[in-house]
């Protein structure tokens, strides 16, 4: 594996504007007189990844940082997952 | 770790392997953080769907000054990357700019957060044990608003040391490992946000 981060500069400014359209969309779906529980956890979830993807670098650094990353979430939502017991 | 090492230890190998020394560090930490907010998080989520009633959150929270809130901890983190960029260049001059903007807009988060909470306590009385809404609501915003008011606190240190002209085009570590903190917090917030404002 190469040194990627040190080649790669993402685009911060379309992130930084896709973070914000999504978050005025998100604002705007709720007053839709529509089922949008769904929507919004997709949106959110979108979001979260435009941010450790491109602001903390996820997609281009090594992909051990990755790995925990993602790593703690399926181990934090499995061990939660006593709750529904 | 051999392969974390290796990966990114460029012509200055000593420094390429402390920071990514750091930032496995940094990682980890971040790793048990997901677990910290992902165990609220749910618990949150198994409360609010099991209990026969739940207020809408928009009946008693005030969704726009929040939604405003959410842009302003959105674009602190386009500050803390631009300030992270400016200083791979060697450009100091926007690093502390950058930081400074970063700060500003972290204390104006904590001071919307307060507003909040003195609003939601006196006129719409809520509190941490009058009712699951109240108990929930303060447990996953007050924790995060606690993280925030840490990385406000390392922002500090980072930006005195930007000021003393710490960091440099060779040395931008502590910059980076700071941002990934803020990034962190960002995105718990985005999460934060929808399932607690908006669902």
């Amino acid at each position: 594996m190469q040194d990627t981060h040190e080649t790669h500069h993402p685009n911060y400014t379309a992130v930084f504007f896709a973070l914000v359209v999504l978050t005025i969309i998100e604002v705007g779906v709720t007053y839709l007189p529509i089922p949008h529980t769904l929507i919004l956890l997709v949106l959110s979830a979108i979001k979260a990844a435009l941010v450790a993807l491109f602001f903390m670098h996820l997609k281009y650094d090594s992909r051990w940082y990755a790995f925990i990353f993602v790593g703690a979430i399926v181990m934090g939502f499995l061990f939660s997952m006593v709750l529904l017991i | 770790m051999e392969q974390v090492v290796s990966a990114h230890a460029g012509p200055d190998t000593r420094a390429g392997v402390n920071r990514e020394r750091l930032k496995l560090g940094m990682w980890l930490f971040l790793g048990s953080e997901v677990m910290f907010f992902s165990g609220l998080i749910i618990a949150y989520l198994v409360l609010r769907f099991r209990s026969p009633t739940w207020p809408h959150p928009a009946e008693s929270l005030d969704v726009p000054i929040t939604a405003m809130n959410t842009f302003f901890l959105i674009v602190s983190s386009y500050t803390v990357v631009r300030s992270l960029e400016a200083i791979r260049r060697g450009d100091t001059e926007r690093l502390q700019t950058g930081l400074a903007q970063t700060l500003i807009l972290g204390v104006t988060f904590l001071s919307i957060q307060a507003y909040e909470y003195n609003h939601l306590i006196t006129v719409e009385g809520l509190s941490l044990n009058g009712s699951l809404f109240g108990a929930t609501f303060f447990t996953l915003t007050g924790f995060h608003g606690f993280h925030v008011l840490i990385g406000v606190l390392v922002l500090l240190w980072v930006l005195s040391k930007a000021m003393r002209g710490d960091f440099s085009k060779d040395n931008w570590i502590g910059v980076e490992i700071f941002g990934l903190y803020w990034h962190f917090v960002d995105l718990v917030w985005i999460i934060l946000f929808t399932i607690v404002y908006l669902i």
